[in-house]
């Protein structure tokens, strides 16, 4: 088990010093950062910081040196995101914040993106995800699509304001296994379940695997409404849509 | 004056009807001396309206095997079921006036498992799942379709069986288990109580456990 | 209820909420709807659908009466949506249906950075706010003094949203704090144009949503962004001003408190006992009835609990916590004064 004194670089040490409270995160975030190289963590750390041009500048940088896009990814960005998630959680940022870390995340995407495409590395899975109809928001769809697409996802996003016909010709359309339904507003999360009902009225309901989010919707509401999975945030996003795709978490050579 | 009387408990609510002119149409639970009964009701005053909530009414003592006293349903047994008439309500303004009502039937395909799933009725409100094939999957499976209508239907499982499921009422209520069998196909929380009671007692390794 | 209490039936509902508003003495705590209690079945007992009734002034003032004659509320409150002004503005509206709220395209947005802010010389002549007046207009002729008239006016943090877009605007509060604020200065103008002709009209008081909520910034940012506009609304606007902010806020009360509104509508994350701890008399507090899991979800009796717990903790107007879910059960809605009545009614007779 690695010590906080193993970790490189100053920045992410406070940061898990001062943010991360519980211990098995911070148990989990010591062991991840301790193994990850120094130019690794300067990316997580600008990332944290929202600093996007240090991000991009820092992820050409390593992709130029060798280094392999996919620990770029898990051990710069994603990693990063991370600590982003548990500060958020917990108050000690806010959305504008998050938002710039977001704006980060998606300069460094922009550079691995590219090299996963070409590397022909197989999807894990493909997602539609959308808000429901009625509900406009989706700042958090959005980081659930960024944090799935930098899982190895493929994720068609139908946006806002989605209709439960839309969803189901999105599916068809592509073939999807995996639906994604995001509601920010209380008054919209029934719209999860005329969804859900949507499909079993068209005979696919057995056909998808349905996972629901958002700040109003919880495990007991996901349940009622015949989900068969509910991510709190966009990280418990990605694990839940690899937990109902069967997916085996990838791993670097 | 106002004009919204007191109707009872509303149950659910059909808020655009698209078979007429989006009016919302809402089913009210009352209490009554003879047991707990439920009005349909809209109040729209678009001409005709009257008689969708007719056609509703109607729909709903065919497909849900109810009594229909005026503007009002009930079970004869005299037990409310409220979610065994929320759901029958739903499927009804599902239909359009036009349509043909017919009990559903007691058998369903379910497209998960490929099992042709038939429900008997062997009485005192108790019904059984059966499929014509055995073996451990399918005997799962039937459990948890089973345990879907119990958990639409507010009935109790039968103890030490699986895949038998009883209405507190003791009466059989063929024509509301028809039209629920469809949803007890997809029921989530019954599926994930029962991987939670597999699991109970099973060591896992430490990588898999939360 | 505090010393001075006049007995039952003394006041009108107009002379009620305003001297709610006002923290003077009350016959009974007034029912206040600072946001939309329409619901699906009121539109069809008014016949006054959804669009039609956000667009057509006879439509939106049938509906918005049925507050106060179906539902006994002590007030009337037409503006249901916050959207009138932005579609005055210029942005793009998805108008919906009869169960769904109209909402401003926020993914289309109309400016990029403050010189393109511009508040057009049609602001009050727009079909979508001349609605508003033009309702205003015609409860007033038709209630005279009996029932309090409020209407709404959108504050520049919540039009910066539809104008910019909410990542953008937020985006920008971040990056560049001194454009976002030349961005508020600009778009109060449209906030109090819209106001006070809202109050020449004959509303007797305005709601004013301004979405600084603790679910997306901190109350630091209310205090940099918005107090001292807010502040500068109360100098300006000759009427009692609702602040409407959804979400956590009690820890950025004591900011609200300090800006001179008569008002603010909280939400239902907020304790009452606890805001009213925050506030102090300050401001009234109006209340914060649970929209998803109680108006919506649950029935009269978790209403009646959630009336007694703002009553007990001394809330001065009681009502939903923000625009209702278009579903809500009407039993629900009037089960908030008959809620009230008995409070006080039990408080009587134990005085």
């Amino acid at each position: 088990m690695a010590e906080i004194t193993d970790i490189s670089n100053d920045f992410i040490r406070q940061e898990i010093e001062e943010y991360i409270e519980r211990p098995e995160e911070r148990e989990r975030n010591i062991n991840l950062f301790a193994r990850a190289r120094p130019k690794m963590q300067e990316i997580a750390a600008a990332l944290i910081d929202g600093d996007n041009d240090t991000v991009n500048r820092l992820t050409r940088e390593a992709l130029d040196s060798g280094i392999e896009a996919l620990e770029v990814m898990d051990d710069g960005l994603i990693a990063g995101m991370g600590i982003v998630g548990i500060k958020f959680r917990q108050n000690f940022i806010f959305v504008p914040e998050v938002l710039a870390c977001a704006r980060a995340m998606k300069a460094g995407m922009a550079h691995i993106e590219p090299i996963l495409s070409a590397a022909g590395i197989e999807p894990v899975g493909k997602v539609i995800m959308g808000t429901v109809k009625g509900d406009l928001h989706d700042i958090g769809k959005n980081l659930c699509i960024m944090m799935l697409r930098g899982s190895g996802f493929e994720v068609i996003d139908l946006g806002v304001d989605t209709a439960p016909d839309r969803f189901i010709e999105a599916v068809e359309e592509h073939d999807a296994l995996l639906l994604g339904m995001s509601a920010l507003l209380s008054t919209t999360m029934p719209n999860m379940g005329k969804t859900i009902e949507a499909f079993i009225d068209a005979d696919l309901r057995d056909k998808v695997k349905i996972m629901v989010g958002g700040a109003p919707v919880t495990q007991e509401f996901a349940d009622d409404m015949g989900a068969d999975g509910y991510g709190k945030d966009a990280l418990a996003c990605v694990a839940t849509a690899k937990k109902l795709l069967g997916v085996v978490a990838k791993t670097r050579a | 004056m106002a004009i919204a009387t007191e109707l009872g408990r509303r149950v659910e609510l059909v808020s655009m009807d698209p078979h007429f002119h989006d009016i919302s149409i809402g089913i009210y639970r009352q209490e009554r001396e003879s047991g707990p009964g439920y009005l349909v009701h809209t109040y729209s005053q678009k001409p005709r309206a009257l008689e969708r909530i007719e056609f509703v009414i109607q729909a709903m003592a065919t497909l849900g095997g109810m009594q229909q006293e005026g503007p009002r349903l009930r079970f004869t047994c005299g037990d409310p079921h409220q979610l065994t008439v929320r759901r029958i309500f739903i499927e009804a303004c599902k239909l359009k006036p036009d349509a043909k009502v017919e009990p559903r039937p007691l058998n369903i395909l379910d497209k998960k498992s490929n099992l042709n799933i038939t429900v008997f009725g062997v009485g005192s409100g108790v019904y059984e799942f059966r499929s014509e094939a055995g073996g451990e999957d399918a005997a799962s499976r039937v459990s948890a379709i089973a345990g879907g209508l119990a958990k639409l239907a507010e009935m109790t499982r039968v103890s030490s069986t699986h895949e038998q499921v009883a209405f507190a009422c003791k009466h059989a209520h063929d024509a509301a288990v028809g039209t629920m069998l469809i949803r007890a196909l997809n029921v989530r929380a019954i599926l994930r109580e029962e991987e939670m009671a597999a699991s109970r007692g099973v060591l896992t390794a430490p990588s898999a456990q939360k | 209820m505090g010393t001075g209490a006049k007995s039952a039936g003394q006041m009108t509902s107009r002379q009620r909420v305003m001297a709610a508003l006002r923290r003077e003495p009350v016959d009974r705590t007034p029912v206040c709807n600072p946001t939309s209690v329409a619901t699906v079945e009121l539109m069809d007992l008014a016949d006054a659908p959804f669009p039609e009734a956000c667009r057509e002034p006879e439509s939106m003032a049938r509906l918005a009466a049925t507050g106060y004659t179906e539902l006994g509320f002590d007030t009337i409150m037409p503006v249901y949506t916050i959207i009138q002004e932005s579609s005055a503005l210029g942005c793009k509206i998805q108008w919906e249906q009869k169960d769904n709220w109209p909402t401003v395209k926020m993914r289309e947005p109309i400016w990029e950075k403050p010189e393109d802010i511009k508040i057009p010389s049609n602001l009050l002549t727009h079909s979508d706010t001349k609605c508003v007046l033009d309702a205003i207009r015609i409860l007033r002729k038709e209630f005279g003094d009996e029932v309090a008239i409020i209407g709404k006016t959108m504050g520049p943090w919540s039009l910066g949203y539809h104008c910019f877009g909410v990542e953008q605007f937020l985006l920008m509060s971040l990056d560049d704090p001194g454009k976002t604020k030349l961005c508020l200065e600009k778009l109060k103008e449209a906030t109090v144009q819209f106001g006070l002709a809202q109050i020449e009209a004959g509303a007797d008081a305005l709601t004013l949503p301004d979405h600084a909520t603790g679910d997306l910034v901190s109350a630091e940012y209310y205090e940099r962004y918005l107090r001292d506009l807010h502040i500068e609304f109360v100098e300006r606007i000759p009427a009692p001003l609702i602040l409407h902010i959804c979400g956590r806020t009690v820890d950025r009360m004591d900011y609200i408190a300090q800006t001179g509104m008569a008002a603010f509508h909280y939400d239902s994350k907020n304790e009452p006992a606890e805001s009213m701890g925050v506030v102090r008399s300050r401001i009234s507090l109006v209340g914060n009835i649970n929209n998803p899991e109680t108006l919506f979800s649950k029935g009269p009796e978790q209403v009646r609990k959630e009336v007694y717990k703002n009553l007990d903790a001394g809330v001065q107007l009681v009502g939903p916590e923000c625009a209702i879910p278009l579903q809500t059960a009407i039993e629900n809605l009037k089960e908030i004064p008959l809620a009230v009545r008995d409070w006080h009614r039990e408080h009587a007779t134990t005085n």
